[in-house]
């Protein structure tokens, strides 16, 4: 695999936020990820097919079910358990959103940029099959992939729409709503080596215009003290931290602690080209690359204020 | 377009699970069924009120899992057949074993005589099994004595 393409904008803009840290967390670029597998919980409990795969792996010890696989491997995503849907080969920090949802089975869920569905299928496990998820996307070609997985892990409680999220409107309100949002991607350079071909702080600062809409849009379709997490696989803070400042300052709602202990992860920024955000942005957790060992993640966790 | 399947064409297709593959008719019972096109899909789903709200707004592009991609002549849905538990699949079955089961998802014809257990009582699709899981669905193709994997859309067309 080539190695990964950094612009020079990109690197001078970690140097800038990282100082000492830049050249590690360049060098994290460089490296593949981890894979790793969560087992389908909504077929079964029994992780003893593992052990027939001829692969050694690591449990994940901040999230059930969830492992890393150790040794080399090909044609991992053909085995007859993958087929039909045991588990899904799923990058850790992109399992952590659901998780932080916390989502029951009694609650009306919205995935407001759902597809490729990877994390609506951990919604709906974490929810046993119960309650309800709407899964949008306004990507026709990804909806497929996403009711193809669906399909595969067992879903049974998943209504999927295609809908633009910055003005969805199915006409109720829902208790949880998870939007992982379109970003520049810059978390995913490790796997896809010419991701940041195309990055530019134009991008980025675009990216942060949709975001803030869909964000908007979906603070409107949340009851009042529902949860909303936020997320990108992204770590400019004009996608992350100022992204969650305008929901604080503007859109009525407050950050909430993410309690998952083990979780190799920092707060969010204060403080950025010199900007400030409010103090409610530290609660939201940044997954760096040189430190967790993931990809490059951002969560935080809001709740709209009654 | 995704609307509510009239009730007249749910009877008829839960009976057909009924008398095909033995399904106890009462685990529908918690299930919407929809149709879009001759694809029936059903949602399970303590919201159902919810889900009729958004079906009637045309928003829908699927949901819950499809149990018929063509429900005309009872084309069973493979990945939708993934719902059922093994000993809820009382008839026209065949359990595989791993060679098989792979065979079965490289889209190969399976010779019956190589199928040590198995309950196939007449021509038509069966449901495949493998461990504790039903992988899928098959063509019993009786005059050739072989199953057919029904894995039009899984193998070739999404992944």
């Amino acid at each position: 695999m080539p190695k990964p393409y950094l612009p020079k904008e990109f690197k001078e803009k970690y140097e800038r936020l990282l100082g000492d840290e830049s050249s590690a967390f360049f060098e994290s670029c460089m490296t593949k990820p981890a894979k790793s597998l969560i087992i389908n919980r909504l077929k079964t409990d029994d992780y003893g097919f593992l052990k027939e795969l001829e692969t050694s792996f690591e449990k994940v010890r901040y999230i059930d079910n969830t492992f890393f696989i150790k040794s080399e491997v090909s044609g991992f995503g053909n085995l007859i358990e993958q087929n039909i849907g045991l588990f899904q080969m799923q990058e850790v920090s992109s399992i952590l959103p659901a998780i932080v949802l916390d989502p029951k089975p009694s609650d009306i869920v919205l995935d407001l940029t759902a597809a490729p569905g990877n994390k609506t299928a951990v919604l709906a496990q974490l929810m046993g099959n119960r309650g309800l998820i709407i899964a949008n996307d306004i990507d026709k070609s990804r909806l497929n992939t996403l009711i193809f997985t669906l399909k595969k892990q067992g879903v049974t409680n998943t209504v999927v729409t295609c809908q633009n999220g910055i003005n969805f409107n199915p006409g109720f309100l829902f208790n949880r709503i998870l939007l992982d949002a379109p970003c520049s991607c810059e978390g995913m350079v490790r796997k896809k080596p010419d991701l940041l071909r195309d990055w530019s702080e134009a991008l980025v600062k675009s990216k942060a215009i949709v975001q803030k809409r869909l964000l908007s849009n979906a603070v409107s379709l949340l009851k009042d003290d529902g949860v909303l997490v936020y997320s990108t696989c992204t770590l400019s803070p004009e996608e992350d931290e100022e992204v969650i400042d305008y929901a604080v300052t503007e859109l009525h709602c407050r950050t909430e602690e993410i309690r998952l202990p083990g979780v190799p992860s920092s707060n969010g920024l204060l403080e950025y080209n010199h900007k400030r955000y409010c103090p409610d942005v530290s609660r939201a957790m940044r997954l760096w690359p040189h430190k967790s060992g993931t990809e490059g993640f951002f969560i935080c966790k809001l709740k709209k204020e009654a | 377009m995704v609307r509510v399947l009239d009730f007249k064409t749910r009877e008829k297709l839960v009976n057909h699970a009924h008398s095909r593959y033995g399904i106890d008719k009462s685990f529908f019972e918690n299930y919407l069924f929809a149709i879009s096109g001759a694809s029936v899909s059903m949602i399970c789903s303590d919201k159902k009120d919810k889900v009729i709200q958004l079906l009637r707004s045309g928003l829908v592009r699927s949901i819950g899992i499809e149990l018929f991609s063509d429900y005309r002549d009872y084309t069973p849905s493979s990945l939708g057949f993934g719902v059922f538990k093994p000993c809820q699949i009382k008839t026209n079955f065949a359990i595989l074993d791993r060679g098989l089961a792979q065979a079965y998802f490289n889209d190969k014809e399976i010779q019956v005589k190589e199928v040590k257990d198995k309950k196939l009582l007449s021509a038509g699709y069966v449901a495949c099994i493998y461990c504790n899981y039903v992988i899928g669905t098959a063509r019993y193709d009786k005059e050739r004595e072989v199953l057919v994997p029904n894995l039009t859309y899984v193998n070739k067309k999404i992944k």
